[in-house]
């Protein structure tokens, strides 16, 4: 397991220590699990979820939120300015 | 008191009713932290307007990944300290339009990700019933409220358990209903395809008065499915032992495997007491439940994975601004929990386009397959029945590693994996009996429910 590679997907910064531990205990669950492997599912067709309830969404505009409301969590801004970090 | 109780007290004098809640909150809070944001001053006046509707007056504690508009809804989680929800959830408007009152906000494992409360930013919540132990989650404060006597009633949501394990273990009730019954519009998803909100209260009366309130079809969330015609109330209120006289009760012998002695004997009591009443007790063989946990718990960071990626301090949630926007994001999730970041990392993991067949795949194909052999078994045996927890609380940070700890959710993850309802009677301290019923028959599971307490549960009174 590339725990770097997988970190970088995954958009998260560790520290070495945590890099290992963490590396470590994926590890061990992943190895308790692997006993999923022995059970005979050639009778099942995959799909990811059952989802023989679900329906449609009625073709109507959707409901509008107060746009003051939405940008309240906005993280930093100045009035209605949002401020992004930098890109480059 | 239960609900009916309660009801009387809350309408008779809604303010005097008010300030015993208060003076509960305010006597023990600080020992339990149940609360991650207490709304006393908004319930206060709340509680001198006119409430008309089926939860007029009535106190509810509203788990804190449940969406109630202006109020800081985090999750339990430092990624969201000052998230402000610009919305309510389905389940909250309905509980305000029939006249419920929302007490505060309860702690929660953060993000969900936790079966005894630990886990949560805000500090642990402890059991009302014995301080030094987990109250059981993630569900933690909704349960630990309850029990306290800090509300009326409370919401909480279930993917693996979450409900049920913490009912178990505050000696409250709690139900997961069908997947689709009740709308999850508002609700912070862990895994979506088997997270559900849901009802916990000190009797069976109280889960079916809330689910007359939060369930049916909801335009906001396209796997919700219509309401039963008949209300859940009126289904407890006309209820009669002898309607389950010739039901079918099943137990699976590998469900008592993974149970401590003790509760397998308060359970056995309860399973005589049904057959004493007529109802057939059957034990049968579900090996299945072997591979319930490895399947349920590479499932859930699959889909927990992916629902985190928007949690990158961008739009919304905590931001540590640093030179360039890809750092920002880095630096602002670390302030994400151990767990948390567990899950996402196994998740990523599994569902990488190598590893992806070998377990995502498979785990998968894997619930499908349990799923299947469940609905089978209901088309025979109206009841599955359990222990909710196979063993008692443990004390604070007992339980470090993560492997020991998936594995106490071995008896609840079932009914997510498969949808079905699924609820907790307490029937001694700290002991749940869990009752699973048929997709959609949430009102059998009820009733089941109800006739396990008229038997076992009025000890709670006395707690």
């Amino acid at each position: 397991m590339d725990i770097e590679k997988l970190a970088w997907i995954a958009k998260m910064k560790l520290d070495e220590k945590e890099k290992k531990e963490l590396k470590k205990e994926i590890e061990k669950i992943l190895e308790t699990f692997k006993k999923i492997q022995e059970v005979d599912t050639s009778d099942i067709v995959f799909e990811t979820i059952s989802l023989s309830n679900t329906w449609f969404r009625y073709d109507t505009e959707p409901k509008k939120f107060d746009e003051e409301k939405i940008i309240q969590n906005f993280p930093k801004r100045e009035n209605k300015k949002l401020e992004v970090p930098r890109l480059l | 008191m239960f609900t009916k109780e309660i009801i009387e007290d809350a309408r008779s004098d809604p303010i005097n009713h008010f300030e015993k809640i208060r003076k509960n909150i305010e006597r023990n809070e600080n020992e339990v932290n149940s609360f991650i944001t207490l709304l006393l001053d908004e319930a206060e006046k709340e509680i001198k307007q006119t409430k008309e509707g089926k939860l007029a007056y009535l106190l509810i504690a509203i788990k804190d990944n449940i969406l109630v508009e202006g109020i800081k809804t985090t999750a339990g989680s430092k990624m969201l300290k000052n998230y402000i929800a610009p919305f309510d959830a389905t389940v909250i408007k309905n509980i305000k339009k029939e006249g419920g009152i929302i007490i505060g906000k309860t702690n929660m494992d953060e993000f969900a990700c936790g079966s005894d409360g630990t886990t949560s930013a805000f500090g642990p919540t402890r059991n009302p019933l014995d301080l030094e132990k987990v109250p059981g989650g993630s569900s933690s404060g909704s349960a630990a409220v309850l029990a306290a006597e800090f509300a009326d009633l409370a919401l909480g949501s279930d993917t693996g358990g979450s409900i049920r394990n913490p009912s178990a273990f505050c000696s409250i009730f709690g139900f997961k209903p069908t997947y689709g019954i009740v709308s999850r519009y508002g609700l912070i998803d862990m895994a979506m395809s088997l997270d559900q909100i849901g009802p916990m209260a000190k009797d069976t009366y109280g889960l079916a008065l809330l689910m007359d309130v939060i369930s049916g079809k909801d335009i906001y969330d396209p796997t919700t499915i219509r309401k039963p015609t008949k209300s859940f109330t009126e289904i407890i209120e006309n209820f009669k032992d002898n309607n389950l006289k010739g039901k079918k009760v099943v137990y699976a012998r590998e469900f008592l495997d993974y149970t401590e002695d003790k509760i397998k004997r308060k359970f056995f009591n309860v399973i005589d007491y049904l057959n004493s009443l007529g109802l057939e007790i059957i034990e049968t063989s579900l090996p299945e439940i072997e591979y319930a946990v490895p399947t349920y718990y590479l499932v859930v960071p699959s889909e927990f994975a992916s629902a985190m990626q928007r949690y990158d301090g961008l739009k919304y949630g905590y931001r540590k601004e640093v030179r360039d926007i890809w750092n920002t994001i880095m630096e602002s999730r670390k302030v994400l929990g151990r767990e948390v970041k567990r899950r996402i990392f196994l998740g990523t993991f599994i569902t990488s386009r190598e590893e992806f067949g070998k377990w995502y795949k498979k785990a998968v194909l894997v619930r499908l397959k349990i799923r299947k052999r469940l609905l089978e078994l209901f088309k025979k045996y109206d009841y599955l029945v359990s222990p909710t927890m196979p063993v008692l609380p443990w004390r604070i940070g007992e339980i470090q590693d993560p492997l020991t700890m998936y594995q106490m959710d071995v008896l609840t993850v079932l009914a997510n994996l498969v949808g079905i309802p699924s609820g907790s009677v307490p029937i001694a301290k700290s002991v749940g009996f869990q009752v699973m019923g048929n997709l959609k028959e949430d009102h059998k599971v009820l009733e089941l429910m109800y006739t396990v307490e008229q038997k076992f549960s009025k000890f709670i009174k006395t707690n």
